[in-house]
Order: C-alpha cells, then sequence, then structure tokens
C-alpha cells in the first residue's frame, strides 16, 4: 500500500534528507526531550517548529536553527554513550552555538579556544563521523588529522595541552 | 480545570519567564476572556502597581501594553494584560535569523514612537528587549509591535521606585553601558537598547556582537552610532533617533518571506512553554547586599507541563501593603490540611528514625 506523502513533506525530504518532523522525533526519542524543549535549544518559537513539523511550512528559516538542529541529530547518535550530564552540558552548548565563526575580539591568551573548536567539530560531526575523518585525511595531511582527531574526539585536557603547543604559531 | 488565582483567573498555560515574573495565559472567570497575567512578588510589584493605579503613568498608546488590573494573593500580585499573539521580536529573530531592513525599520521605528509617549510621561523603560516586544500575528503584513513589561521602569527626576534600591537593573546585552554602572535613569539608555535590538534583527543572533559584525549599510551604521558608549553623541531623544531613520523609511511594504506566526494558534498550544532565556536583573554591583540579589524566579523555569507559578496550596501570611484590594484570603481548610500534611511527614520522619 502507498500513502502519497504530502508536498511539504517531499520537499523538506528534498532539502533535509527526511522530513523535519522525522528529524526532530528522533531527537526528542533519543535525547527524552519534550517538542517545546528541542525549540528552545534550536531557538525556534513552538509555533514555528510545530509547522515545520506539520510539513505545514517547509524550510527552516533561520540557518543557526539549522545548525543546531544538525549538533542535535549528531547528539542523538551519541547520546547511548553519554551520561545525563554529559548531554545535557552538549544541549547548553547547541542552544548558544552560533553557526558563523566568530573572532574573539580580546587579546591574549583565549582558554576557551579550545573548547570553541570542539564545539565547532562535535557541532557538525558525531565522534564516528570525526574519526573517519581523521583517517581519510591522515594521508593528506598529518597535523589536521591530528587536530580532528584530539578537539573531536580527545578530552578538552587533550585539546588545551594541543593548543598551548601551537600557540607559538597563532600570533598571539 | 487548572490553578485558579484569586478566585478569578484560571492559569492556562505559562508564556514566558522573565523581568521579575512569570507570564501565563489566564482565564478571567469573571469576564470569560482569554488574557496574559504577569505574576510578580508582592515587593517587586511596586512599580507596576503604579502603572495602575496613578493616571499620569497611564501611558495609551497604540505600540504600548501596559497592565489593565491587578489582583493581589497572599505574597503574589497578577497584573492581567491583552494577550498579544504573535509571540515576540526575540521569536521572529529566532525563527528567520537575519531579518529585511524593511522589517528592522518597521519594528524599530514603532519602538520607538512608543518610547516618545512613554519618555513623555517621564518614564524611563530600562528594560528594552526583544522579548518585551509583543507582535501582533499579522502574518506577512506590515508588523505590529508593542512595548511592553514595565517592571523596572523608572520615572525621571523622582526616587527610584524598584527594590532594587541603587543596584543597577536590567539585561545584559541590552542595558546600556552607564546603566549597568548604575547611572540615574536617562532616555538615552532606552535608545542605545533600542539601537541593539536593531542590530540583533539586522545580525540574526543576540548580543554581545564583535566589532564588524554590524553590515556596512547606512542602517548599520545608524545603530552603531545610537549604541555610542557616550550617551551624548547618541541620539538625544526618540524623536531624534526617528527622523535619524526617517530618510531610510521605504514607501512600500515588502515583507519578504518572513512572518509573524500566531503563537496561540490550536496546533501550538498544547506544547507551548516559551522562555526568555535572557531574564531581567539585577547586574552586578561591587558589593551586593541582601536587597539587590535577583528575586527568585516566581514559576519554575522551563516546566516540561503547565504547572502553577506559586505554591498556592501552601498557605502563607499575606505580607501587609498599603493599597491591596481584592485580596483574597486562603481558606482556614488549607492551612489545616497543611498542618495536616506536616504532621504525617513528621512521623513518618520519626517511625524511620526508630526503625534505623
Amino acid at each position: 500500500m502507498t500513502t502519497v506523502e504530502p508536498d511539504g513533506l517531499v520537499r523538506q525530504r528534498q532539502l533535509y534528507g527526511e522530513p523535519v518532523g522525522d528529524l526532530v522525533r528522533r531527537v526528542i526519542a533519543a535525547l527524552d526531550l519534550t517538542q517545546s524543549a528541542v525549540s528552545r535549544v534550536l531557538g525556534l518559537s513552538p509555533a514555528m517548529l510545530s509547522q515545520l513539523m506539520s510539513g505545514q511550512r517547509v524550510k527552516i528559516g533561520n540557518p543557526l536553527a539549522l545548525a543546531r538542529l544538525q549538533g542535535l541529530l549528531a547528539l542523538a547518535e551519541e547520546a547511548p554513550r553519554l551520561d545525563r550530564p554529559a548531554v545535557e552540558r552538549r544541549l547548553g552548548e547547541i542552544s548558544a552555538s552560533r553557526a558563523q565563526l566568530t573572532t574573539s575580539t580580546s587579546s591574549g591568551a583565549a582558554p576557551d579556544g579550545g573548547a570553541l573548536v570542539r564545539g565547532v567539530l562535535r557541532a557538525v560531526a558525531s565522534g564516528r563521523e570525526l574519526e573517519r575523518a581523521a583517517d581519510a585525511l591522515e594521508a593528506v595531511s598529518p597535523a589536521v588529522a591530528e587536530v580532528l582527531r584530539v578537539y573531536g574526539t580527545g578530552s578538552a585536557d587533550d585539546a588545551a595541552r594541543h593548543l598551548a603547543s601551537i600557540a607559538h604559531l597563532l600570533g598571539r | 480545570m487548572g490553578e485558579v488565582f484569586a478566585g478569578r483567573y484560571e492559569l492556562l498555560s505559562p508564556i514566558a519567564e522573565g523581568g521579575m515574573g512569570a507570564v501565563w495565559r489566564v482565564r478571567d472567570l469573571r469576564a470569560g476572556e482569554v488574557r496574559a497575567a504577569k505574576l510578580v512578588r508582592h515587593s517587586d510589584a511596586g512599580t507596576l502597581l503604579r502603572f495602575v493605579r496613578e493616571q499620569s503613568t497611564r501611558i495609551h498608546h497604540p505600540h504600548v501594553v501596559t497592565p489593565l488590573s491587578w489582583v493581589g494573593e497572599d505574597d503574589t500580585v497578577l497584573f492581567t494584560m491583552p494577550l498579544v499573539r504573535g509571540g515576540s521580536v526575540a521569536d521572529l529573530v529566532g525563527d528567520w535569523g537575519p531579518l529585511p531592513e524593511s522589517w528592522v525599520l518597521a519594528v524599530v521605528d514603532q519602538v520607538l514612537t512608543a518610547l516618545e509617549a512613554v519618555h513623555d510621561a517621564g518614564v524611563v523603560h530600562r528594560d528594552v528587549k526583544p522579548a518585551n516586544l509583543l507582535l501582533e500575528p499579522t502574518g506577512r503584513g506590515r508588523p505590529h509591535v508593542r512595548l511592553t513589561d514595565f517592571g523596572i521602569a523608572a520615572t525621571l527626576g523622582q526616587p527610584r521606585l524598584t527594590t532594587g534600591g541603587a543596584a543597577p537593573l536590567g539585561t545584559p546585552g541590552y542595558a546600556a553601558p552607564e546603566q549597568r554602572a548604575g547611572a540615574d535613569p536617562d532616555v538615552r539608555q532606552d535608545l542605545w537598547a533600542v539601537a541593539t535590538v536593531g542590530l540583533e534583527m539586522l545580525v540574526g543572533h543576540p548580543p554581545p556582537f564583535v566589532t564588524d559584525e554590524a553590515p556596512a549599510t547606512p542602517l548599520g551604521g545608524l545603530f552603531v552610532q545610537a549604541r555610542n558608549p557616550d550617551p551624548d553623541r547618541r541620539p538625544a531623544s526618540a524623536a531624534d533617533f526617528r527622523s535619524w531613520l526617517a530618510p531610510l523609511l521605504p514607501a512600500v511594504w515588502r515583507p519578504g518571506t518572513v512572518e509573524v506566526l500566531d503563537q496561540f494558534d490550536a496546533d501550538v498550544l498544547p506544547g507551548l512553554t516559551v522562555e526568555d532565556g535572557r531574564r531581567t536583573q539585577v547586574l552586578g554591583t561591587p558589593d551586593p547586599g541582601p536587597a539587590s540579589q535577583p528575586a527568585p524566579p516566581v514559576a519554575p523555569s522551563a516546566p516540561a507541563t503547565p504547572a502553577p507559578p506559586v505554591p498556592l496550596d501552601v498557605p502563607r501570611e499575606a505580607t501587609p501593603s498599603a493599597g491591596q484590594r481584592d485580596t483574597a484570603r486562603r481558606p482556614v481548610g488549607v492551612l489545616v490540611a497543611a498542618l495536616v500534611v506536616l504532621g504525617v511527614a513528621l512521623l513518618t520522619v520519626s517511625a524511620l528514625l526508630l526503625l534505623a
């Protein structure tokens, strides 16, 4: 039996790979969130999220919200390996994240530089993806592969050590 | 039926959190109408009470929403306001990201007309921010903004009305530098905040903004200039600011893809809990005394399901205050029930201790 998918959902499938409703319901199930909690993390109004999920509205208008949805989907994939405080922390990071990379105007050592890079990498890809990406890059640029491993899958201390080791190259 | 406040207002669902209290959608059981209601602790209610009671500070303006009436119960005051259905400018930025100049100009110009009236009444709002700029659900039509939440407003040239005393109040990111430093109320503090809202609408995210982030357009330049740290280099008044913008106002309304959604549509309501992540607070002071601590939120934050904003079932002695009216007294039965609960709890604890 075939059912005809509403036009909005078809177009969402073309844009995002899956209808937004399916993506959000996957996040809700994996992270044990309510729909209104998801709307808060995405920064979308409840009315907007509701219209997107029903396909009544096709496109996610705010590029930041789209980036945060990608972050939530990556987190949903990793969630089984994370404890609740780790999930909450990542939710906070995703909620506060801004897609465009802005440079801090403060001079001197930036203690959060490592966290920023970690946040960016983990917002766009899961840990497994980052490992595979690092493997793929190994032959082309071992240094870039190391960056992906250290900031993408390593601990905060690993990132801080790496950042310190290249501080002289950052022109601070 | 949900929790009923003061025997008259049924609490339906929380709308927002911030500005020293929570905002709920309520049903007025006497008038049969749905309204917005702000629940504020008695100690924080002074300014709003004044807005309701004193004709001189009542501001009637198409772009201003002030409380219609109030009622007190225990330690809490409920202010009713018309329900504005289109969400806030914060929702608009969240839904659409960077907004077209036509939207930014329309919103900012309307806010400035509101501030002209507010400032003419001798009042400085002090908490202009996207979450306090409500929108009528006008869809793709020209927006209609209403400035709300006068909870920390101050009267020019008079002693402060708020309980914060000398502590600077406002919302980080939107309060002008001198306001954060504790300066006396000045209309140009509101203008700094309006310029910040304008920039947020242009760049699509809340402050802080980094250097060079403002668009290199005439409008972006005007907002940067109006956010000058030196108040003397900002527009002198809301009317002055409007005259800066006037040459840029388009003759024809072009909405682009943006539209204002009805946030109280039946489809949305079940999952509805909006939260204002940036709460109005007492800004940092060098040596904050107990009186200048931020008021704890009246409602539990981010309830998954609508919860009553105050522990109404816990009897509390009503705070004595002048001018309180329509105050509902808790029936004695509730007090008795609470004592019984307390007694059972004590017995349970004693039993457990004996067993251990």
